[in-house]
């Protein structure tokens, strides 16, 4: 917004009373503004990141986490979106340095639990949100979203006119695609050696199932960081504590005190429980040993650099394997479902006939069909405001009992300040990224036009 | 006319579509106040909503004076500092909460100055898992706390200057590593060493006698001290640690020597020993502590007055565990009771050199060390109690509380 400067800052120029009082009416506007829909967004501490300060709503299930533990296994092998590209786990490379051959989409399940409890403990949404509701997205500062704390792809939006995509829509608010995304990403990170990567299990022809194979791709998926480097996950970096207990996964310990990988490999040994079970069997899963002069040569300060060919190391021993059995088939309706996106009366209008009119329409957004729907909205014209700009619905077969489940809605609020006349018309579009359905479009008729009285004054005839 | 060229009038006009011409000065004052109650509110609402966040807290002075140490606790969304006095090691009190973002432990600056503790926390809503924290003073007297820096690397532990009037500390600006000292009566802050590759390192080390800046650096050619000094312009690398990898950097109180552990290889096994090196770069060739005793050490330290060097020792074959320290040409060694297994990790000596702080870990190897528990050992008597046994605590130091 472009700012002048005005006469009596610098020129002496005096103000009547009657400019005076539209200064303060038009100060106190915005305060008012700030009052009822600032202070939220000034509290969130959200950067940019793929939404902006706007963190879309998502479903939270319960909190057993049976619904992302039955994601996670069908991730685990593949099953959720092998036809999707964006979240399709890709086929996994396994062998030595220069044996490398393609193998199948497969990660020990276990390993993703563990991995998405250290990062969330296991959670879609904020912990304001009740279980079985709906609520904010978890969002790091770093833009790590949801479950599964997905980065890559999230810093900045990625769609038409600097809008997010509707792939950062899905992983934002539906844990499903964000959990497949994570499965994904940790492939990468495994299918980066051995051009960017080392590798571990030069004994064991290093298989994805073994589960101690994964400890580089485990490290590199929260950042492969050296040896005295800027957040560090070197097993023997200086910043950590030495001797240091192993990772118990109960809460007593601090993350800053572990590399990453070992908070994972604690986690594996040391499930959490919920209401006294264990989220999954414990695997007594091996760290490499710092000790042999093998995996203490590998990992030596002068071996850091692509493309890590000296840091390859055998598997460390005893190894196991995880036989965590994938039932995607009697999960799929709540996994994947066939969501329809359900959105009432077409148009509204919103009279702002004095300043205390309300200045927003709640649409209801419902799910008549079955899972998750993630719907997205967009305004066709600027002074229409949509927030949350994505959200969730869920079907009949999920459940969702909190309040919150009760407020799926869709907020169009009028912008004053970027009316273009007393009266317009805008459209904002609503459209579900993971339904084929056509956007449904809400037409919204904006009536300003009014005159500002007060108790006792004489009416404006003019 | 005012404002009449200015674009929020004009969008404002045409939103409102105002026609103020006949509302009296009466009403005008009335409007005006019911403006400003409205900007106040909103102010207030405002602050609320911005502050809020901050953590509350309590303050609980020592009931009696008397030396004791400092050490805290850590929970998964805040740490509790406690004080245990010398004169009874089973009274530990509450001092404070310090709250924290979700499983951060804070990260305390060694050693009581001023009676004031230094400390690095992830603050609570900081929910960003890169690790930068805030860099906080607390007066033990009064309880006030002030937030010296908002851009500390949370990974590094801050270290006090020899005179306690400055702070070195890392942090980290768009992927290049600082080390800064901060002048705590001025809140002045010096740049002194700069790493602008990630992935290589700097640590803060300390002060040297001449006041001259120590710290270390991380290359993939090996380990190295560096000294930054007021009359040179560029900062001077001294000499080199290590090939491999050390840690656990300590410089004596008098600033002319440092102690650090670094892997040495004996029987295809891997081992922390005590390396000690005179702070005078020229030439320098650190040498093992101990020559001939080839035995796992942890966590060489400094004793306040006859600048002893103390370690730990886990036993290998015969050679019992404990502590040992040096003795002029000699060492002496306060061994584990025989019926407790596990090692002894030296944290900080009292004032008066009668006792020391340890965490004893009860595991059998650095492996697999268990949990490591408070205790406090007389130095004469070699008399060992335990203190705290929490999965996770950490020690500011000796405080002499009079």
């Amino acid at each position: 917004m472009r700012v002048q400067k005005h006469g009596y800052l610098g020129g002496g120029q005096m103000i009547s009373s009657s400019h005076l009082t539209k200064l303060i009416l038009v100060l106190s506007l915005v305060a008012l503004h700030l009052v009822l829909f600032g202070a939220s967004t000034l509290t969130t501490k959200t950067y940019a990141c793929a939404f902006g300060a706007h963190r879309p709503a998502a479903y939270e299930g319960g909190e057993n986490r049976l619904l992302y533990i039955h994601a996670i296994n069908a991730a685990a092998n593949n099953l959720l979106f092998p036809q999707d590209a964006r979240f399709a786990l890709d086929r996994l490379e396994q062998g030595t340095r220069y044996n490398r051959y393609v193998s199948g989409g497969y990660i020990p399940p276990t390993l993703i639990k563990s991995i998405a409890w250290v990062e969330t403990k296991m959670t879609m949404a904020t912990k304001s949100t009740a279980w079985n509701g709906l609520g904010d997205s978890v969002i790091s500062f770093d833009c790590g979203h949801g479950v599964m704390q997905v980065t890559t792809g999230m810093i900045n939006p990625l769609g038409e006119n600097s809008q997010p995509s509707d792939a950062q829509a899905l992983i934002s608010t539906h844990f499903t695609y964000n959990i497949a995304k994570g499965v994904k990403i940790l492939g990468t990170k495994w299918n980066n050696a051995p051009q960017i990567s080392p590798i571990v299990g030069t004994d064991t022809d290093s298989q994805t199932q073994i589960l101690e194979n994964w400890y580089y791709a485990t490290w590199a998926y929260n950042g492969f960081t050296g040896y005295g480097s800027y957040s560090s996950n070197h097993p023997l970096d200086p910043s950590f504590a030495w001797p240091r207990s192993q990772y118990s996964c109960s809460g007593t310990q601090s993350h800053n005190e572990f590399p990453y990988q070992e908070l994972v490999w604690g986690c594996i040994k040391n499930p959490p429980t919920i209401n006294g079970s264990p989220l999954w069997s414990p695997i007594p899963i091996t760290l490499p040993d710092l000790f042999s002069t093998e995996v203490n040569s590998a990992l030596s300060p002068g071996n850091f650099y692509a493309p890590y060919a000296n840091m390859d190391i055998k598997t460390p021993g005893p190894w196991h394997t995880d036989v965590t059995p994938a039932n995607f088939l009697q999960q799929e309706a709540k996994l994947v479902g066939q969501p329809t996106l359900s959105v009432p009366p077409r148009s509204h209008t919103i009279r702002m006939n004095s300043p205390a009119a309300i200045t927003w329409v709640d649409i209801p957004i419902r799910n008549s069909g079955s899972g998750l729907s993630t719907w997205r909205a967009r305004s066709s014209v600027g002074f229409l405001v949509v927030t949350p700009p994505a959200g969730i619905a869920p079907g009949d077969n999920l459940t969702c009992t909190a309040a919150s489940c009760d407020t799926t809605t869709l907020r169009i609020e009028v912008n004053p300040t970027l009316l273009p006349a007393s009266y317009a018309t805008g459209v904002v579009s609503i459209w579900s990224p993971n339904e084929k359905n056509t956007p449904i479009e809400i037409t919204i008729n904006v009536v300003a036009d009014f005159e500002l009285t007060f108790p006792g004054s004489s009416k404006n005839t003019d | 006319m005012f404002l009449c060229n200015s674009s929020i009038y004009l969008q404002t006009k045409i939103y409102l579509n105002m026609k103020l011409s006949r509302i009296y000065s009466s009403r005008q004052a009335l409007l005006a106040i019911g403006s400003l109650v409205t900007i106040s509110i909103g102010i207030a609402l405002l602050a609320v909503a911005l502050f809020s966040s901050n953590p509350s807290y309590q303050w609980a002075s020592p009931a009696s004076s008397g030396p004791g140490f400092l050490y805290s606790r850590f929970n998964p969304n805040y740490d509790e500092i406690y004080f245990t006095p010398e004169s009874d090691w089973d009274e530990t009190l509450l001092l404070t909460v310090i709250e924290h973002s979700p499983n951060f432990s804070i990260v305390p600056a060694e050693g009581i100055v001023n009676n004031s503790i230094a400390f690095l926390v992830k603050p609570p809503g900081n929910m960003d898992t890169l690790p930068t924290g805030e860099l906080w003073l607390l007066d033990l007297k009064t309880g006030n706390r002030n937030l010296l820096a908002s851009d500390p690397d949370i990974a590094v532990k801050p270290i006090w200057t020899r005179d306690g009037t400055r702070l070195m500390y890392r942090r980290v600006r768009q992927q290049v590593q600082e080390l800064v000292e901060l002048e705590l009566s001025t809140q002045t802050r010096t740049v002194y060493a700069v790493q602008r590759d990630p992935s290589q390192g700097l640590f803060p080390l300390g002060e040297g006698d001449l006041g001259n800046q120590y710290y270390v650096e991380i290359f993939p050619t090996g380990i190295f001290v560096s000294k930054q000094s007021e009359s040179e312009t560029e900062p001077e690398i001294c000499f080199k640690i290590s090939d491999t990898f050390a840690r656990d950097f300590s410089i004596s109180p008098d600033g002319q020597r440092m102690v650090y552990l670094q892997t040495v290889i004996q029987s295809e096994r891997l081992f922390f020993q005590t390396y000690l090196a005179e702070l005078d770069c020229k030439d320098q060739q650190p040498h093992p502590l101990l020559e001939e005793n080839q035995t796992e050490q942890y966590s060489p330290i400094w004793s306040p007055i006859e600048q002893t060097i103390t370690i730990g020792t886990k036993s290998i074959e015969r050679q019992k565990s404990g502590i040992m320290f040096s003795n002029g040409d000699s060492f002496d060694f306060i061994s584990l009771p025989p019926d407790r297994t596990g090692f002894d990790v030296p944290v900080a000596w009292s004032h008066d050199e009668d006792y020391l702080l340890t965490k004893s870990f009860n595991g059998l190897s650095s492996a697999n060390p268990g949990y490591g528990m408070i205790y406090i050992v007389n130095r004469d008597t070699g008399m060992r109690y335990k203190v705290d046994e929490s999965p996770e605590t950490r020690i500011f130091g000796w405080w002499s509380n009079d």
